[in-house]
């Protein structure tokens, strides 16, 4: 059965091109506009992996971080944030968060499915650690 | 010399008060014209990205469609092709996304000002600092953060776009970072 990864976005491009990658390479992917919607969807069903976008309205990507991070069915999920932002200030946020890491848009197709790949082989330690919302 | 419609001389207040009335319609329009760009060129993108999503689909049944021992190496290196040239769009396409969020936060650049000066009265008391702060604060790029700072600091532009330069090649667009 294919890995459903959840997309986060405000970005309707965005979603689109994330979408397309990441289909293509065979995965279930499952839209969300924002860190609110994304939330309310994967409080109601499993996700293997979540990428959300930093700056969103209604709710950013490293406060979903922390949201998902104190349900218990998300302590070990891989959560990616995929953003613009590339400070160091911006990064620690999400880190203290429990993101498991950072890409800086944009990004390299090849490179976006060997990470999601690498982290959902569970190579990598997830961090699970984050501070609760 | 600046006159009112009875021909009548304006005074320090009144023209202070037509100069602040004019630069809230200005800000406004600025607004206006960014949100129609971003509202009306979205719209086609959006096209774009559904047309790639319909063409990956595509390549997808075809690639499904071809006999499985090899036999069509000319289909196989066709479905490659197309995928590579697929990677492209998608990466040139995310260019154009982050052309959008500048554009929205010169948008926002226009807007707090505009709204924190709405009243001739709001604008003589409005807290300039504390606006820029609200327009730094939307910014969601290192890049934009630098320019700003630079032009807050009254630097000149070719100090600018030097310091630009160098943090554009100091960038690694696709970097991943492991926590």
């Amino acid at each position: 059965m294919s890995k459903r990864i959840l997309a986060v976005d405000d970005s309707a491009s965005m979603r689109h091109m994330v979408g397309v990658t990441l289909r293509g390479a065979g995965y279930e992917v499952v839209e969300a506009a924002d860190g609110e919607e994304a939330l309310e969807y994967a409080r109601q069903h499993s996700v293997d992996l979540v990428l959300a976008d930093v700056n969103m309205p209604r709710m950013d990507g490293i406060t979903l971080v922390a949201h998902l991070r104190a349900l218990p069915d998300y302590h070990l999920t891989p959560l990616l944030l995929l953003t613009t932002e590339s400070s160091s200030q911006s990064k620690q946020q999400g880190k203290q968060a429990g993101a498991t890491g950072w890409m800086i848009k944009p990004f390299h197709p090849d490179q976006l499915l060997a990470t999601l790949e690498r982290v959902l082989s569970g190579s990598i330690a997830v961090a699970a650690g984050g501070h609760s919302p | 010399m600046s006159s009112n419609a009875l021909g009548q001389e304006l005074t320090g207040d009144e023209k202070a008060s037509t100069v602040a009335r004019g630069l809230h319609q200005f800000l406004n329009l600025g607004v206006a014209q960014l949100d129609a760009a971003v509202r009306e060129s979205d719209a086609q993108v959006d096209k774009i990205a559904q047309c790639l999503a319909a063409i990956t689909g595509d390549v997808q049944r075809y690639e499904a469609s071809l006999p499985p021992d090899g036999k069509d190496a000319s289909g196989r290196e066709l479905v490659t092709s197309v995928r590579a040239s697929v990677q492209g769009v998608i990466r040139g396409l995310q260019f154009y996304d982050k052309l959008i969020q500048r554009l929205t936060h010169v948008r926002s650049g226009l807007a707090i000002p505009a709204d924190a000066t709405a009243e001739s009265a709001a604008a003589a008391k409005a807290d300039w600092n504390n606006i820029l702060d609200q327009v730094r604060a939307r910014y969601s790029m290192v890049e934009e953060r630098v320019l700003f700072d630079f032009m807050m600091r009254g630097l000149r532009a070719e100090q600018m776009l030097k310091a630009l330069q160098s943090l554009r090649e100091a960038s690694a667009p696709g970097e991943l970072e492991l926590f």
